[in-house]
């Protein structure tokens, strides 16, 4: 008799003798240690999985890298004259395989340029890897999706940009994400930021800082101005704007951070102060250090960095700004005036920080040497 | 009289079952949630390159503040381990709280510090601070020392809080094991949420057995004492099929205080830590979720399930009972003190079912347990029990407990693959089978203690006696 038929013996057994409830609890516990063995087993399966995949990964690594290093050291003809030994090309049939070779071709090529570059796109064309990548932006789920991007943007595959394109909008964060590094990188290099006007997700502070990297590793000079990016009807892209122009030194961008530095809007004046201090440009300290007085307090946190940064003198804003409620403004203010020469600076002190111990505080805070970070 | 006794026994039975089908669900609940954000994070994070953090000038500044009580042993270790953790723009603020040993001193004389006049915002109230020091050498520029009259934690940390001057403030334990990138990985939620992030925890690791090295993690492997492997499985089940899910709900309500990561603006605009709390680490998280709430403001609180945090369990019944004891009484402190939320339509999730869980199945659950077996015996004596009935119920609920035991070593499996070795397995499945029969008992007892002590007003933390970690040092 098999242990079906036992199993259901014994529940006829349960019913009959002790009704339905225990017949319910018998299959209850039957359930949950049935589960428990799935469970068991998955966790086996999982790590005899894990060993065998590191094993295949480290046979085809085996195979594959002697064939890499030999096509991109020895073979002058391959990008004219592509062979590929039989043992490479028939080794791409699972999905494994196709993507265990791409992972090695894109990591290899994050680091090369020029001729050995231009070979792994060869190799990657040849072997249909860059077909296999193309597909995966048909996948239906996004992680897929987000990984077809990424490999075709580390291979630098520009005749997809107009199919990433699409995905620049997409629900998925990560392949939105990286849809626009895609495109920034394999887009038109003369109108870069012309990706920017088909964004209409708000960009994150991650997503600023991957674009930022990217236009950094990309030694990126033919943008000049990040100017255009200042109109745009999405906030975000106005404050990555603003960044990116001052990061990148865009003093050409200066006229319209000024504008900007008086827009209705308190994050996009706050940006653009900041922006203007990392600019260097010193024509706004008058009118900042006028506007001080009725702006909230990250704006003013940021007039005082700017004011600070651009050597404003005036004794007596500082000495004014040091009794401001906002610790931050206050230490920036004894900061100001830790800047005056020691002729004056002496009085300051003796006028201000004997009779209250905490701006006393603030001004030996701001003169101490070892703290002259801002 | 023995047809009541019969009927309120039906009803009562009742009752039972309800509260246990109920438990069992939230657990299956919270787990399927927890294993598809589990996978979904794996996924997004598969091919993320967190180098990019380290140099990019839109980094956040962070500030992790370590409180330090009596660890003159092992200070000097720990320092240099948080001093090397990868972040760019990190400061690093040891809160020495009043200890009675020598701590002060070895930093002082280790990392060559002098006292400065450094002005902070006294933004929260706490015990009055003796001295910052700074480091006279550049190499621990990113290193500052307060000492303080001893207050608690809650009350170093909201020193610690106010001396801060990054955007946001990690607290950890000072005598915890981060891993270096544990920072890295913590910032990422703030930076990538649409909405404002207030908080992120990441999953805390038992780090008995396994081999440190000059402050760093070298090899995992699971505890040899019986007792700190019980609670490798706790965590596993608390952490990655629990905690997770609660973030996919929008419904955590704790970070652990060994490791958090919080937007510091807003945790001293609610005021920084409770100090009349021995659960000030909830206690603050379930106020800064208030805090955001009832302002009106949309935000997140997060949980990544990296190993990012690794600590010594206690070894001992003793010191692990004084721990469960001191959560069961923070957990009772906290529920209290925001007993509005519950039910509470107007904190979504939080109200209508973080807090209840909370309520119903982490406070009331050692109650209900041990008043089920004070019922059980009453009726063994009246000779009323259904006996088979009572063994098929007693099955069920162990074959549940070795169901969900073994789905956490499977997440466990799944995530991190922390557990290297087959032995290690071999390991956590029999602390699985074991684990209802000869731990669980003792939670229920430590649980029910830390009622009683509630009751009678208790507010100690207990001494917390450590072994000390399974170190080994560079020849």
């Amino acid at each position: 008799m098999n242990p079906v038929d036992n199993l259901a013996i014994f529940s006829t057994y349960l019913q009959h003798q002790y009704g339905d409830g225990m017949l319910f609890i018998f299959w209850l516990i039957f359930t949950f240690l049935f589960l428990a063995g799935i469970f068991l087993t998955l966790t086996i399966l999982s790590r005899v999985a894990k060993l065998a995949d590191e094993r295949f990964e480290k046979q085809l690594a085996a195979l594959y890298e002697p064939f890499l290093l030999k096509l991109l050291y020895e073979s002058d003809d391959f990008i004219e004259n592509p062979a590929i030994p039989i043992e490479i090309s028939s080794r791409l049939r699972t999905r494994f395989q196709k993507q265990t070779l791409t992972d090695l071709i894109v990591r290899l090529n994050k680091g090369l340029d020029g001729e050995l570059s231009l070979k792994l796109r060869t190799l990657y064309r040849v072997l249909k890897l860059e077909a296999y990548s193309i597909s995966k932006l048909q996948a239906k789920v996004w992680h897929i999706q987000a990984s077809g991007i990424d490999e075709l943007r580390e291979m630098r595959i520009v005749e997809t940009v107009e199919a990433i394109q699409k995905l620049l909008n997409h629900p998925n964060w990560l392949v939105r994400s990286n849809a626009q590094l895609a495109v920034l990188e394999l887009g038109n290099p003369d109108n870069r930021l012309r990706l920017f006007e088909s964004i209409t997700f708000p960009l994150t502070d991650w997503e600023q800082l991957r674009l930022h990297e990217s236009l950094k590793s990309r030694n990126e000079d033919k943008i000049s101005s990040f100017s255009s990016l200042f109109t745009s009807p999405n906030k975000s892209i106005v404050l990555f704007g603003i960044r990116m122009s001052s990061f990148f030194g865009c003093t050409r961008d200066i006229p319209e951070l000024q504008d900007l530095s008086s827009n209705p809007d308190e994050n996009l004046r706050e940006e653009a102060i900041y922006g203007l201090m990392r600019l260097g440009d010193f024509q706004m300290q008058e009118i900042l250090a006028e506007q001080f007085a009725i702006e909230s307090k990250p704006v003013q946190t940021a007039i005082m960095h700017y004011l600070l940064q651009t050597g404003y003198d005036r004794l007596s804003f500082y000495t004014e700004a040091l009794h401001d409620p906002t610790h931050a403004i206050s230490l920036l203010a004894a900061k100001g005036l830790a800047r005056f020469d020691e002729a004056h600076f002496p009085t300051a002190y003796e006028s201000l920080g004997t009779n209250n111990p905490v701006i006393a505080t603030l001004l030996a805070h701001a003169a101490d040497r070892r703290l002259q970070r801002l | 009289m023995k047809q009541a006794l019969e009927t309120f026994t039906y009803y009562f039975d009742i009752v039972l079952l309800v509260y246990t089908i109920s438990i069992c669900s939230s657990y299956l609940m919270l787990a399927l949630v927890s294993a598809r954000a589990l996978i979904s994070y794996k996924r997004e994070n598969a091919h993320t390159d967190y180098r990019e953090i380290l140099a990019s000038p839109l980094t956040p500044g962070v500030s992790l503040i370590a409180p330090a009580y009596n660890e003159s042993l092992t200070i000097v270790e720990n320092v240099k381990s948080l001093l090397s953790l990868q972040y760019p723009q990190l400061e690093i603020v040891v809160v020495n709280d009043g200890s009675k040993d020598d701590t002060l001193q070895k930093l002082i004389d280790n990392y060559e510090l002098e006292l400065i006049p450094y002005a902070y915002d006294a933004r929260i109230a706490h015990k009055p601070i003796r001295g910052i020091y700074k480091s006279k050498h550049n190499i621990f520029d990113k290193l500052l020392v307060v000492d303080k009259t001893n207050g608690g934690k809650a009350d170093a940390l909201n020193s610690g809080l106010n001396v801060a001057s990054g955007k946001y403030a990690a607290c950890n334990d000072v005598d915890c094991v981060l891993s270096q990138d544990a920072l890295l990985k913590m910032v990422k939620p703030f930076m990538e949420s649409e909405n404002r992030a207030i908080a992120v925890g990441g999953v805390i690791r038992i780090a008995n057995s396994c081999v440190i090295e000059d402050g760093f993690l070298k090899a995992v492997q699971v505890p040899d004492n019986m007792l700190a492997r019980f609670q490798v499985m706790e965590y596993s089940r608390a952490f990655l099929m629990g905690r997770m899910g609660w973030s996919k709900a929008d419904g955590l309500l704790l970070i652990s205080g060994a490791f958090g990561l919080f937007d510091k603006e807003i945790a001293v605009a609610c005021g920084g830590y409770d100090h009349s709390t021995v659960g000030e680490d909830m206690e603050l998280i379930v106020r800064m979720r208030r805090y955001m709430i009832e302002r009106g403001e949309q935000y997140t609180v997060s949980f990544i399930p990296d190993p990012l945090c690794w600590t010594e369990a206690p070894s001992t019944n003793k010191v692990l009972g004084r721990q469960r004891n001191r959560w069961m009484r923070g957990t009772i402190e906290t529920l209290l003190m925001h007993k509005r939320m519950f039910f509470n339509p107007k904190y979504r999730i939080l109200g209508m079912l973080s807090y209840p869980y909370w309520f119903f199945f982490e406070w009331l659950a050692p109650l209900v347990e041990v008043f089920g077996i004070v019922y059980f015996l009453l009726l063994a004596l009246l000779d009323l029990p259904n006996w088979p009935y009572f063994f098929a119920l007693m099955g069920s609920v162990y074959a549940f407990a070795m169901m969900m035991s073994m789905a956490a070593i499977l997440f466990d499996e799944m995530s991190y693959y922390q557990y290297t070795r087959w032995k290690d397995i071999r390991k956590l499945i029999v602390a699985a089978i074991l684990e209802p029969f000869f731990h669980h008992p003792k939670v229920v007892w430590w649980g029910i203690r830390g009622n009683l002590d509630f009751v009678q007003g208790k507010k100690s933390w207990g001494e917390m006696t450590r072994t000390g970690f399974n170190t080994q040092k560079k020849s």
